[in-house]
């Protein structure tokens, strides 16, 4: 049997639903001691590689060797920091503070005096025994209205009361209707300047909350979101919580490469980056303090990446971050290769954008040392991205030109040592923290490189370029307009494995540098072959949406709009992803 | 996709197959040339010596000048000379030495060439038997050149393979193997090749052509395969094509 929402708050002593509270699975991961061992033995292993790769007696010749060592510098710094962010996450933030502050956040007399207790959307939050105002933003963009409405029903039944409001930078009609029949508010604004940022600062002219929840299109909340976020705020130097992104749509190659390089960030990075104070925000499942944000004269409208930008100001400001692990909201990660190129390429200009502009070393910025090393740790991570080019172009040297980044007697075993000593390990780090290896995550951070080297000379010239492929809206574009330097990438280097083994049956050995090409090839092969099948899928689509339209025009040309069935509930399939 | 991504990704995937052809054009040519390990220029030369032990009078030339057959290179004053000559024991004309009957004896060169060394000086004395000095034959430079060839190299390494000799100023001079010894140890052929040129001309490229200077000498092996001889093919047609433009 279990206790329903008011009967729980009427419990003495009050306790939350899960006996083993403190202990959320969630949180648990990151304060296992075995983490810890893997760590360091990970950090032995690309401590004994970069010793390998810096010894004078392997270097070989300049060029590659200039190539392999600026790349993997890049690779073992990253690896090396993010290793002491996850070996910092073993940290609970909630202290008494929050316990106290969650005790006391609905006030059980007032509830059942307004006969209140079975609509938890009714009770008033209390925060330092003072009753706050909470504004939740649903922010769309030309989003599908099937998912808006999930969205906004899940905005809506939040426990605690408070106001939802929908931001429609789309200007549909649809919306509109839709968030006058759901009984939330709509916000239209006349003009579009500064995106998702400048959405919500118009929103915030709009209304009077002294918290507000920033929810994207396709983000459908967990009623408990309110009740798990708000206690912080009791702090008074918080200025926003911060709830990971989960994904339920883990059903594709994309979709699953892109997650799960997500995962590791939100199960570990953030929970460290917390410990640091510079947990920054994700843009979408957080609450912000009203007056933290006017501090800083609003959210920041100068980048795509508004919400590091965001964070980031706040931080220097002396405010403080909190960010939880625990899922309260699930959504969407991108499923194609134009949406999954366009965000990666966002949020790699937005760190670039902090590495070219603001250096969060410099002596002007007011950070701690632990959040000027953490935001560095940020602008130079997508740099990461761009080292596979540099990569993938050292087997073809040796192919064709005999230039070799090893010295020619370093024995292909010794080199196999060292090199899995850095890579096997990193590996079966991934493999313990996240409960399985990937390989899509390790082909899309293989074929990635363009979308960060755009993003870098993007952030360098300080341009916004966008996409000249898209077509007629509503047209689906073919993936193959996003990934045209892959294409080229993956037929050159098949054509250069194809040389390199005439090479090798020419001298009587097979080299290491045709089987790394050849592995090279394969990789981008199999994304090439992705965006393939999602070409394939998306026409198909398109052609039964044609169909489908065609037949409604004939048969019932003003019949009453039917809502589709909903999808599978998206939570369910997000458990099942993880597990 | 946009008629223009198209046509870019099109554009792309030609620059691709272009590169790679190139690319595998110099493969083929480089893998079909061997740099040497160690080379340097050489020469053929000859000493001329004295039979009889005596005083030189007469030394007319020096290191480094050019000497035709017949020149005088040292006059020696021997006094056993004298004393056979007068005792009717030698016969004053022979190839390499003219005497007198004073009982001079002068040294002549006995080809063209240079004079590498002399070892005296005007008023020493030589003994009976010495070499007095050094004449670098005219017309006789080559390249020694070593090479450590896989045995697959030095199969396709033809009798009179083309060699190109780059001087230290980067002046090329072509010319072909004219000897070829080789030693074998752990499975890589160790050869040292002997090359020819007519254009070795002493004194050319700035003096750089001469005796002791080292030289980068690359061994052309015979080419073989699919790729060389569609790009021998290609040359030549185009080469063909050429010729019958410029008419």
């Amino acid at each position: 049997m279990t206790l329903t929402d008011v009967d729980r708050l009427l419990t003495t002593p009050r306790r939350t639903d899960d006996p083993r509270s403190g202990a959320r699975p969630d949180d648990s991961a990151a304060e296992s001691p075995s983490l810890m061992l893997l760590v360091l033995l990970a950090s032995a292993g690309v401590l004994a590689y970069a010793a390998f790769l810096l010894d004078p007696d392997h270097r070989g010749d300049l060029v590659p060797y200039l190539m392999v060592m600026s790349a993997e510098t890049v690779l073992v710094a990253q690896a090396l920091l993010s290793m002491w962010t996850i070996m910092s996450a073993g940290h609970n933030p909630r202290g008494f503070a929050f316990h106290h502050a969650q005790d006391r956040l609905f006030d059980a007399p007032e509830i059942l005096r307004d006969g209140a207790g079975d609509d938890p959307r009714r009770w008033r939050p209390y925060l330092l025994d003072r009753y706050v105002d909470v504004d939740v933003f649903v922010t769309t963009y030309g989003e599908d209205p099937q998912v808006v409405r999930r969205t906004l029903e899940a905005a809506r039944d939040i426990e605690g009361a408070h106001l939802t409001w929908v931001l429609d930078d789309g200007r549909s009609d649809e919306i509109r209707d839709l968030a006058a029949e759901l009984g939330v508010r709509y916000v239209r604004r006349r003009s579009s300047g500064g995106a998702k940022a400048g959405n919500v600062n118009h929103a915030l002219s709009l209304t009077h909350g002294e918290f507000f929840v920033i929810l994207d299109a396709d983000f459908v909340a967990d009623p408990a979101f309110l009740r798990e976020t708000l206690p912080f705020f009791a702090s008074t130097d918080v200025a926003f919580v911060q709830t990971p992104q989960v994904y339920g749509n883990l059903h594709n190659l994309i979709s699953r490469g892109a997650g799960y390089m997500q995962a590791v960030f939100y199960r570990y990075v953030q929970p460290g980056r917390n410990r640091f104070n510079a947990a920054f925000c994700v843009g979408t499942n957080v609450i912000f303090r009203r007056s933290a944000i006017e501090d800083i004269g609003g959210m920041y409208t100068d980048s795509k990446s508004e919400d590091v930008w965001t964070s980031l100001l706040l931080h220097e400001r002396g405010w403080r971050s909190v960010y939880i692990p625990t899922p309260l909201a699930v959504g969407d990660t991108p499923e194609t290769i134009e949406a999954y190129t366009k965000q990666q390429q966002r949020w790699a200009t937005g760190g670039f954008e902090i590495l070219l502009t603001h250096n969060p070393l410099s002596r002007r910025r007011t950070l701690t040392l632990d959040q000027r090393l953490q935001y560095t740790v940020t602008a130079t991570h997508y740099l990461t991205g761009i080292t596979p080019l540099l990569l993938l172009l050292v087997p073809p040297l040796q192919i064709y030109f005999g230039l070799s980044p090893m010295a020619i007697d370093t024995s292909t075993g010794t080199w196999i040592l060292y090199y899995a000593g850095f890579y096997v390990m990193q590996i079966a780090l991934a493999l313990y923290t996240l409960g399985t290896f990937r390989w899509e995550t390790l082909m899309l951070a293989t074929v990635s490189f363009p979308i960060y080297a755009r993003a870098f000379v993007d952030a360098l010239l300080r341009r916004e370029k966008g996409w000249h492929v898209t077509g007629r809206k509503g047209v689906a574009v073919s993936p193959f307009a996003f990934i045209a330097p892959q294409v080229l990438f993956f037929v050159f280097l098949s054509l250069t494995s194809v040389v390199g083994l005439w090479r090798d049956l020419g001298t009587g050995t097979l080299s290491l540098a045709l089987a790394w090409n050849t592995t090279n090839a394969l990789i981008l092969g199999s994304f090439v072959v992705t965006a393939a099948r999602e070409q394939r899928r998306t026409a198909a689509q398109a052609r039964r949406t044609q169909q489908a339209r065609q037949a409604r025009r004939t048969a019932a040309p003003d019949g009453p709009r039917r809502a589709r069935a909903p999808r599978r509930p998206a939570l369910v399939a997000a458990r099942e992803g993880a597990a | 996709m946009t008629a223009v991504a198209r046509l870019r990704l099109l554009l792309g995937l030609l620059l691709v197959l272009a590169a790679v052809a190139a690319l595998t054009v110099h493969l083929d040519r480089a893998q079909a040339r061997v740099a040497s390990t160690e080379a340097s220029i050489g020469t053929l030369t000859y000493d001329v010596g004295t039979s009889y032990a005596g005083l030189v009078v007469e030394q007319p030339v020096a290191v480094g000048d050019t000497v035709a057959e017949g020149d005088t290179l040292v006059v020696v004053d021997s006094a056993a000379l004298r004393q056979d000559v007068a005792a009717g024991l030698v016969d004053p004309d022979t190839s390499a030495a003219t005497i007198d009957a004073s009982g001079l004896l002068t040294v002549t060169a006995t080809g063209d060439g240079v004079v590498a060394d002399l070892r005296t000086t005007t008023g020493s004395f030589v003994q009976a038997g010495a070499v007095l000095a050094t004449v670098e034959r005219a017309g006789t430079l080559f390249v020694t050149a070593q090479y450590e060839l896989s045995p697959e190299q030095y199969a396709r390494m033809e009798d009179d393979a083309a060699v190109t000799v780059a001087l230290p100023d980067g002046t090329r001079i072509e010319g072909e193997v004219t000897d070829v010894t080789v030693q074998s140890s752990g499975g890589v052929a160790q050869a040292v090749v002997t090359v020819g040129s007519a254009r070795l001309v002493r004194g050319a490229a700035d003096g750089l052509v001469a005796p002791g200077t080292p030289v980068d000498a690359e061994l052309h092996l015979r080419r073989s395969g699919v790729v060389s001889a569609v790009t021998d093919e290609v040359t030549a047609s185009v080469h063909t094509l050429w010729e019958r433009w410029r008419g």
